[in-house]
C-alpha cells in the first residue's frame, strides 16, 4: 500500500465531487430533506378511527357504550345512521371506517343468558389497521362488561367488589407508542444506505464509459489503493450527512437519545464503509452507468425498506425470506440505531450486529478490490 | 398557387409519414442501444420479476406468533390457565419460562422477546380471597404497530378472564354455584361480533402484494427513462442528434418509446407472475387494471424524461430520481396511511401519481371496483401524464434552442 498514491486518487476524486456542484448539493441535501419531510409526515398511529353508529335502542346503556368508545380517543363519531344501507355506503365511500350496530333489545339482552351482542362492520382491506381497531373495540367493550358485572355484584349486596385480575400493561422504551420515535432511526438507516451506495456506484463505471479507465490502467496504482483512495472523500461526505441527520432528529423531532453518541457514530462509520464499498463493487461489476444505477437502487432502497424490519416485522416472513434478510446490512444498522436511540443499550448488547457490519465492510471492500484488480490488469 | 383542401391534407399526411419514419429510426437506434448490452437486457427484463418474488413475501404486517416469555411465580392451576389462554389465542408464541423479572427485562432489551407476562406469587391466593391480583405485562414498544395490537390482545384476554371470575361470583352469590344450565341465571354480558369486509381473514398479503406491483413498476420506469437523454448529453452525442432533421418532439418520442415498450413488457410479466405466484384475491377486472397501468406507465415515463432534461450527468439523474422516488413511495399510502399525515403533506400527496395508482390497484383487486367508482383516481393519473409529457417536451425544446 503506497499512501501518497492513494491520497492522489483521493484528491482527484474530491476535486471531481466538488466540481459537480449539483451532485454535491443533492448528496448533502437529500438526506436532510427526506428525513425532515418523512419524520414529519409518516406515522403509523391508529387513532381517531371514523365510526358510524346505528343505535337502534337509544337507551342510557347504549349511549354509554358509544360514549366510552369516543372518549377513548381511538374512535371519532362521524355519523349516526338508521339503516344498514347508509352505513354500508359510508364505509364504501371511506367516510367511515367502522360501523357499529347496537340492537334494539340491547339493555334487555344484557341481563339475559348469552348476553348482548353488538355488531361491528369494518373495512378490512388494510388488515393491520382493521386488526388494531378490532382490538380497541374488544378492550373497551370488555372493560364495559366488567363494570356492568361489578355493578351487578354490588346490587347483590356484596359490599366491596374488586376486579379479580388487573392487567398492569407497561410499554417499554416508547410508552406513548408514538410511531415517529420508531420511524426516525429506521429512516436514518435507509437513507444512509441508499445515499452511500448511490454516491459510489458510478465512480468506476464512469471512468470506463468516458474512457479514462485506460489512463488509470497505465498508472502504477494498485487495486486496493484505488478503491480505498476513492472511498475516502465519499466517507467524509457520508459522515457529514450522518451528522446532519442526527442533529435534525434531535433538534427538530426531539427523538429520545438514551445511549452513547460516540458508540453510534463509531458504528455508523462501520456501516458507511460497508455501504460505500458496496457501491464501488457495483461500479466495478456494472458495464454501463445505466446498469450501475439499476443495481444500486435495486440493491439498496427497496431491500432496505422492505426487508430490514423497518416496518414489516422480520418474524412474520417465511423462513427462506428471513434467511435473505441476513444479507441486508440495514437490518443490523436499524437494530443498532433503535437500540442506542430508544433502549439506550451499549456495545455488549449490540456486539453481534457490530460484528455483522464489520463482516459486511470486509466482504464488500475485498470484493471491490478483487474485481478492480482484474480490471486493472 | 391555390391549394385544395385535399392537397393540404395530403401534404400534412406526407409530413406525418416523414415524421413517423424519423421516429422509427430513432426508436430503432435507442432500442438497439438499450438491449445491445447483454447485462442491460437481462437487468431490464429480469430485475423486476426478481424483485417481485423477493418482496412479495416480505410485506406482511399480520401480528401472530409474537415472541413471549412468561415469569410464573405462582405456579398454580389458575396461573397456568392464564398462560394457556395466551398461547391458545394464536397470537403469542411462548419462547421461555423464566424465573425472575430481571431476566425477562434482559430478553426484552435484546429483542429476544416482544412481550413478557409476569404473574405474581400470590395470584391464586388473592383471587380466591376476592382481592385484586395484578398481572404484569411488559411490552417492547419500539415497533408501535405490533405493540399496540399485542397490548390490545393481552388486555382483552386478561379482562375476559376477569369477567369469567366475576360471573362465577355472581352465580355463587345467588347460591347457584356453577350450575350454569339454570335458566334463571342473570348476568350482564356483552360481546362484539365483528365482520371485516373485503378482506375477511384480515390477511395483510392481499393488501400489500398488489401495492408491490405498483412500486416496482414506478421504480423501474422512472430510473430507466431518466437516463435516456442524459446519456447522450454526457457523451456529447446530443449535438449529433441536434443536427439531424429530428424535431424536439420526435426526439423525445424516439427516446421514450423504447422505454415504454420495455416498461409495458414488465407491466404484463409482473402482473401475471404476481397473480400466479402469490395468488392475491382478485375481485375486479384485470384488463381494466392493465389499462390504467398503461396510462400510469406513461406518467412515470414523462416524469423520468423531465428529470432527464434537467440533469447533465448520469450521477445527477440518478440522485434526482431517488429524490423523486423515495417521497413517491413513502407518501403514497403504501404503508403509511395518508390520513395520518399532517394536512400540508396530505395536499402534497395529491401530486403524487403513485398515490392514485396504489388506490386503484387495491380497490380493483380487493373490492372489485371499476371505472364508475375509481374515475376520481384514474383521471388525475391521465392529467398528470399529459402535463408531464408537455413539460418534458417544453424543457427539451428550450434546451435544444
Amino acid at each position: 500500500m503506497n499512501f501518497p498514491r492513494m491520497l492522489a486518487v483521493t484528491r482527484k476524486e474530491a476535486f471531481q465531487i466538488l466540481r459537480d456542484r449539483r451532485s454535491l448539493y443533492l448528496a448533502l441535501g437529500i438526506p436532510l430533506v427526506l428525513l425532515v419531510l418523512f419524520g414529519y409526515a409518516l406515522s403509523l398511529d391508529v387513532d381517531n378511527i371514523p365510526m358510524a353508529v346505528w343505535d337502534q335502542e337509544r337507551s342510557p346503556k347504549s349511549r354509554e357504550l358509544v360514549d366510552r368508545l369516543t372518549s377513548s380517543g381511538y374512535f371519532t363519531m362521524v355519523m349516526y345512521t338508521d339503516s344498514y344501507k347508509s352505513m354500508v355506503d359510508a364505509i364504501d365511500q371511506r367516510d367511515a371506517y367502522i360501523g357499529l350496530v347496537i340492537p334494539w333489545n340491547f339493555t334487555r339482552t344484557l341481563t339475559h343468558k348469552g348476553g348482548a351482542t353488538v355488531q361491528a362492520f369494518l373495512d378490512g382491506s388494510d388488515a393491520t389497521r382493521a386488526g388494531i381497531a378490532i382490538g380497541y373495540l374488544n378492550v373497551i367493550t370488555s372493560i364495559y362488561r366488567n363494570d356492568l358485572l361489578t355493578e351487578e355484584l354490588r346490587r347483590q349486596a356484596v359490599q366491596k367488589v374488586d376486579p379479580p385480575i388487573e392487567p398492569r400493561i407497561n410499554l417499554l422504551y416508547n410508552p406513548e407508542l408514538k410511531s415517529r420515535i420508531n420511524i426516525i432511526p429506521g429512516l436514518v438507516a435507509i437513507i444512509m444506505m441508499v445515499i452511500a451506495a448511490l454516491l459510489t456506484s458510478l465512480t468506476i463505471v464512469r471512468e470506463r464509459e468516458t474512457g479514462t479507465m485506460e489512463q488509470l490502467i497505465s498508472t502504477p496504482i494498485k487495486p486496493s489503493e484505488l478503491v480505498i483512495g476513492k472511498l475516502i472523500p465519499y466517507f467524509v461526505l457520508g459522515y457529514v450527512d450522518m451528522l446532519m441527520v442526527y442533529l435534525a432528529g434531535q433538534w427538530i423531532f426531539g427523538v429520545p437519545f438514551r445511549g452513547s453518541t460516540g458508540l453510534m457514530f463509531a458504528l455508523s462509520g462501520l456501516f458507511l464503509v460497508g455501504s460505500l464499498a458496496f457501491g464501488v463493487w457495483i461500479s466495478t461489476v456494472a458495464q454501463t452507468q445505466l446498469a450501475a444505477t439499476q443495481f444500486a437502487l435495486l440493491g439498496t432502497f427497496l431491500p432496505s425498506f422492505l426487508l430490514s424490519g423497518f416496518v414489516f416485522p422480520i418474524s412474520n416472513m417465511p423462513l427462506f425470506e428471513q434467511l435473505i434478510t441476513y444479507v441486508i446490512p440495514a437490518k443490523y444498522f436499524i437494530v443498532i440505531l433503535r437500540g442506542i436511540y430508544l433502549k439506550g443499550v451499549g456495545i455488549e448488547v449490540l456486539a453481534l450486529q457490530a460484528l455483522a457490519l464489520v463482516i459486511f465492510g470486509v466482504i464488500t471492500t475485498s470484493l471491490a478490490a478483487l474485481k478492480m484488480g482484474k480490471k486493472l490488469r | 398557387m391555390r391549394s385544395s383542401p385535399s392537397q393540404h391534407t395530403e401534404g400534412m399526411s406526407a409530413r406525418f409519414r416523414e415524421s413517423m419514419r424519423r421516429i422509427r429510426y430513432m426508436v430503432r437506434k435507442e432500442f438497439l442501444q438499450l438491449v445491445r448490452n447483454r447485462q442491460n437486457f437481462r437487468l431490464l427484463l429480469m430485475a423486476p420479476l426478481f424483485q417481485l418474488l423477493i418482496f412479495g413475501y416480505a410485506v406482511r404486517l399480520d401480528v401472530q406468533d409474537v415472541l413471549t416469555v412468561v415469569v410464573d411465580m405462582d405456579r398454580t392451576g389458575l396461573s397456568r390457565d392464564i398462560v394457556d389462554s395466551f398461547s391458545r389465542s394464536g397470537y403469542f408464541r411462548i419462547v421461555g419460562n423464566l424465573s425472575s423479572y430481571d431476566e425477562a427485562d434482559r430478553y426484552l432489551e435484546r429483542g429476544w422477546a416482544t412481550i413478557a407476562i409476569l404473574i405474581p406469587p400470590d395470584l391464586e391466593r388473592r383471587i380466591k380471597g376476592e382481592r385484586t391480583a395484578e398481572v404484569g405485562i411488559r411490552i417492547d414498544g419500539v415497533d408501535t404497530t405490533t405493540a399496540s395490537t399485542v397490548s390490545g390482545y393481552a388486555d382483552a384476554i386478561l379482562k375476559g378472564f376477569s369477567a369469567e371470575r366475576l360471573e362465577a361470583r355472581i352465580a355463587r352469590a345467588r347460591g347457584i354455584r356453577y350450575q350454569r344450565n339454570q335458566p334463571d341465571v342473570v348476568t350482564q354480558q356483552l360481546s362484539v361480533a365483528t365482520r371485516s369486509w373485503f378482506n375477511p381473514n384480515l390477511e395483510s398479503k392481499d393488501y400489500f402484494v398488489p401495492g408491490i406491483f405498483a412500486l416496482i413498476l414506478t421504480f423501474f420506469t422512472i430510473t430507466v427513462t431518466s437516463m435516456a437523454v442524459v446519456r447522450e448529453k454526457e457523451r456529447g452525442t446530443i449535438e449529433q442528434l441536434m443536427v439531424t432533421p429530428l424535431s424536439p418532439l420526435e426526439l423525445v418520442l424516439g427516446k421514450t418509446l423504447p422505454c415504454f415498450m420495455v416498461a409495458l413488457a414488465n407491466l404484463v410479466t409482473i402482473t401475471f407472475l404476481g397473480l400466479f405466484w402469490f395468488e392475491p384475491v382478485v375481485r375486479g377486472s384485470i384488463p381494466f387494471f392493465l389499462g390504467v397501468g398503461v396510462i400510469y406507465v406513461l406518467t412515470c415515463l414523462a416524469i423520468g424524461m423531465t428529470i432527464s432534461t434537467f440533469c447533465s450527468t448520469q450521477q445527477q439523474a440518478m440522485l434526482s430520481s431517488f429524490m423523486v422516488l423515495q417521497p413517491a413511495v413513502l407518501l403514497s399510502g403504501f404503508v403509511f396511511p395518508i390520513h395520518n399525515m399532517p394536512p400540508i403533506i396530505q395536499y402534497v400527496t395529491f401530486i403524487n401519481p403513485l398515490r392514485y395508482f396504489i388506490v386503484v390497484v387495491r380497490e380493483i383487486f380487493l373490492k372489485g371496483l371499476g371505472w364508475d367508482v375509481l374515475w376520481p383516481q384514474v383521471v388525475p393519473i391521465m392529467v398528470m401524464s399529459v402535463v408531464f409529457i408537455l413539460v418534458a417536451t417544453m424543457l427539451f425544446r428550450k434546451q435544444v434552442d
